[in-house]
């Protein structure tokens, strides 16, 4: 479903999305998708070695729910940024429910911005992930019928503030590197 | 100190990754929910594109963990993801070729009741063609804390 910058309020909910109880096919299934074969999430001899009762699922599943939930929202939103903080581990058999609200509607660098407050439950009601996104929307059907495109685009100014934090960090990097080497070369 | 403070404010890894459309599929098997991984609804949805993307809260795993974690010594029974951010500036798609940079932003002990507790924070920048496509923040707790010894 589409949806426009101008009709969103602060409080509109993200439809509930309920999963089936995870099955550990699908535990599987998802390891091979995002290439982590850790054996906590995949051997339950090993996961009862390690402390646990058996193999649980990775986090990032009930993020990837979030995500759905925020797509089945409106699919022409851009997602610019996604986090979450992982709380409880999910067991196989459990039931996930993604849940969201609009907390914030702002404009930034020309950019009609939401900002989502995010969460996923079990079927205790425990949140087993608390999170955040901020996703770009076209102003209105008029904005988008002129950008031609499915989702808005990031501005150059966004795009140059996040440049400029990545290129901080990668000089950092470099002068530790070279603060290391020299500190060799005096031993 | 420890083998991981050593390293704070360092490059740990740099990986090649292509984005396989065999990749995406799994990940829609695994969430039995065609939605935006199918490709029929890429074809749909993506007016300029007609390919395959890539989920955003899937970026942070296309660095090389068995390599981030044996170079900072950690044994995986003993590792829970705890924080995942990420921010996406650039669309990936399958058949893309992205270069994933990971430093060690910070590496700090805190207790919780009688056990140590170690958090790594590993920062993951991805490049498309030579610009930044996404940029990635992970915490990850270590059971037990860091071991000590000679870094």
């Amino acid at each position: 479903m589409k949806r426009y910058w101008d009709h969103m309020e602060v409080g509109d909910s993200l439809p509930k999305i309920v999963r089936p109880p995870i099955s550990r096919l699908q535990i599987a299934q998802f390891a091979a998708a995002s290439d982590e074969f850790s054996p906590l999430n995949l051997d339950d001899e090993h996961a009862k070695n390690a402390g646990y009762h058996s193999i649980y699922a990775p986090g990032l599943m009930s993020l990837g729910f979030v995500e759905e939930a925020l797509k089945a929202f409106a699919s022409n939103m851009k997602i610019v940024s996604l986090k979450g903080t992982f709380q409880r581990l999910i067991w196989p058999g459990d039931t996930l429910l993604a849940k969201g609200l609009i907390v914030r509607r702002y404009q930034k660098h020309d950019e009609h911005r939401i900002l989502f407050s995010l969460w996923c439950e079990n079927q205790n009601n425990d949140v087993v992930m608390k999170g955040a996104a901020i996703g770009l929307m076209f102003k209105d059907v008029e904005h988008e019928n002129r950008s031609n495109l499915s989702s808005p685009s990031i501005s150059q100014k966004s795009h140059e503030d996040l440049i400029h934090r990545c290129t901080q960090t990668i000089s950092q990097a470099s002068n530790k590197t070279s603060e290391k080497s020299h500190a060799k070369e005096l031993v | 100190m420890t083998r991981q403070k050593s390293l704070i404010g360092m490059e740990i890894d740099s990986t090649l990754r292509i984005i396989e459309a065999s990749q995406l599929t799994r990940l829609y098997h695994a969430f039995n929910q065609p939605n935006y991984f199918s490709q029929n609804v890429a074809h749909t949805t993506v007016r300029d594109e007609s390919s395959l993307l890539l989920p955003c809260f899937l970026l942070g795993n296309l660095v090389n963990l068995p390599t981030i974690y044996r170079a900072l010594g950690l044994n995986i029974n003993n590792i829970l993801l705890s924080r995942e951010s990420v921010v996406n500036h650039r669309a990936l798609r399958s058949g893309n070729s992205v270069t994933i940079k990971t430093f060690l932003k910070d590496a700090y002990e805190q207790q919780a009741s009688s056990n140590p507790i170690g958090f790594i924070v590993l920062e993951s920048i991805g490049y498309l063609d030579l610009d930044v496509a996404f940029h990635c923040e992970r915490v990850i707790a270590v059971r037990g804390g860091f071991q000590r010894g000679r870094p």
